[in-house]
């Protein structure tokens, strides 16, 4: 991991300051439409699949950016886990502080205290779902690199039709049909596809509960803190 | 050793027609190389055939004798690749100097300021509001700096103003060292017809033609007079003057414009560079 700290600080002067700023802007104000916490963090989720698809692009067009990130000389498997180290802590950790952020303005603006309450298997649900997403994503960008658009993402449709059916197969829909409740709202109305699939996940989480939630944010908190601080400082170095 | 080794390479874009079929040619160290062709001969694409951005069908490109497709690490580290499309990203010159240049491990930080000085000075602000031309000066900097074995540069003199090409053309030369291969790749040939030794010129999928500037030089002679030349390989009518490209060695320097010209339009004279066989000289 020579290159790590070198390729997320080019990431994140290229693309991540800008996601998570948008990011943040974008929860402010659905909070401020009063869209709820699950359906904010839901369509942050659905908007960052831009960051991947945004890769897909870049490497099918050989793009000045993607040649540009070829040729630097680093190996691809050191260059791919930076990417997925992105694609699985920090979007989803900018995603669910962003939702925190609107939700927070929201409940000050309209009932004039913080009385967030956060469900732990809603937040499994969600934060599971994006990884899949951003993990068939992946899969999808290595095939995209030796095959057509429509070959490529008839393999993405069968690698997530393949996790659907085993998801399907395991669920137990009585138990996930309240967490299917919870998560009403904006997302509903723009994925029931991915919200379906983020309440299988969410049965999965039921395991875990509130406590896991807030262990598991405040974690993510942590990281990130932690990981800007020492980006930051060896840049300054 | 051969910085670039391509054999039989085979390459097209999707189900259409191939590009290359059968193309076979070596770039060495210590040699500048000026890659020509017409607009769509594949130059872009042979570049980035050999920088592993692209896959062969079939064949091999061999980058430092690894495979290109496999983008190792060590052929990416003695080899820099300067495109000719920008999407600069909104980062300041002393960013892009501290980003890019720790990957490269021969990167030079005072090169970077210095190529930029002599290229002339650009300010410390976001690249992405420059002009094209300031732009390329920044481009140009970072590939310098990483004091590359393997410098590969796809028309680096557009958007540049006079004295920068000038300035540009000297740095080149400064940087091309024995041990060092460089690959240009540009239509503007005034530029380049006192820097490149050697010629590489595709067409039709294939390289037309493979040689050194003195062997060219001795191979035909570009010659004017009143009457058109009987053995004229190809002639054109300047001024009332026929200029022409005949077989012989040449009475003064190449005019790299006019074989360019020549090869494009003539069939006799393509004829002529491949039964030579000084293809791969």
């Amino acid at each position: 991991m020579k290159h790590f700290n070198r390729l997320f600080l080019r990431e994140w002067h290229l693309r991540l300051r800008w996601y998570t700023i948008g990011g943040v802007g974008i929860a402010i104000i659905l909070g401020l439409l009063n869209v709820g916490f699950e359906s904010i963090v839901g369509l942050l989720l659905l908007l960052g699949l831009a960051y991947p698809l945004r890769f897909l692009w870049e490497w099918r067009h050989s793009s000045y950016s993607a040649v540009e990130y070829i040729t630097l000389p680093v190996s691809m498997s050191e260059k791919w886990f930076v990417r997925w180290h992105i694609m699985t802590l920090w979007m989803p950790a900018v995603f669910f502080i962003s939702g925190f952020a609107g939700e927070t303005i929201a409940d000050v603006i309209y009932e004039g205290t913080v009385s967030f309450s956060l469900n732990g298997n809603t937040l499994w649900g969600y934060l599971l779902t994006w990884w899949i997403l951003s993990g068939v994503f992946a899969i999808g960008s290595l095939f995209f690199r030796r095959y057509t658009l429509i070959k490529t993402l008839g393999i993405m449709l069968m690698f997530f039709l393949l996790l659907h059916i085993v998801g399907t197969i395991a669920i137990d829909w009585d138990a996930v049909l309240p967490y299917l409740e919870e998560m009403g709202g904006v997302i509903k109305w723009i994925s029931q596809y991915t919200l379906s699939f983020a309440a299988f996940w969410a049965g999965v989480g039921s395991i875990s509960g509130t406590a896991t939630a807030y262990i598991l944010l405040a974690i993510t908190i942590g990281w990130i803190w932690l990981i800007t601080w020492y980006r930051f400082k060896e840049i300054e170095a | 050793m051969s910085a670039v080794e391509i054999k039989g390479l085979k390459f097209g874009y999707g189900k259409r027609e191939p590009l290359f079929e059968g193309l076979n040619l070596q770039f060495k160290q210590g040699h500048i190389y000026g890659l020509l062709g017409p607009n769509g001969a594949g130059k872009t694409t042979l570049l980035k055939l050999i920088i592993g951005a692209l896959f062969p069908k079939s064949g091999q490109v061999k980058l430092w004798g690894v495979d290109a497709y496999k983008r190792n690490p060590e052929p990416l580290a003695r080899t820099y690749f300067l495109q000719e499309e920008f999407a600069l990203p909104p980062w300041k010159p002393s960013l892009i100097a501290e980003l890019h240049g720790g990957f490269y491990p021969k990167f030079q930080k005072d090169k970077f300021y210095e190529v930029l000085e002599r290229l002339g000075r650009v300010p410390e602000k976001p690249v992405s509001n420059f002009s094209r031309g300031m732009k390329q000066k920044v481009s140009i900097a970072s590939a310098l700096a990483t004091n590359s074995d393997l410098l590969i540069m796809d028309e680096p003199f557009r958007g540049l103003d006079i004295p920068s090409r000038r300035e540009l053309r000297r740095l080149i030369i400064e940087h091309a060292t024995p041990d060092k291969a460089i690959i240009i790749s540009t239509h503007e040939l005034r530029e380049v017809h006192n820097l490149i030794d050697h010629v590489v010129f595709l067409w039709s999928g294939q390289v037309l033609l493979s040689a050194s500037t003195e062997k060219l030089s001795s191979t035909i002679n570009i010659v004017e007079d009143v009457d058109k030349p009987l053995d004229a390989l190809y002639s054109e009518q300047v001024a009332g003057k026929w200029r022409a490209i005949v077989p012989g060695k040449a009475s003064q320097p190449l005019d790299l414009e006019f074989l360019f010209v020549g090869l494009t339009r003539s069939e006799q004279l393509r004829e002529f560079f491949s039964n030579y066989k000084i293809k791969q000289s």
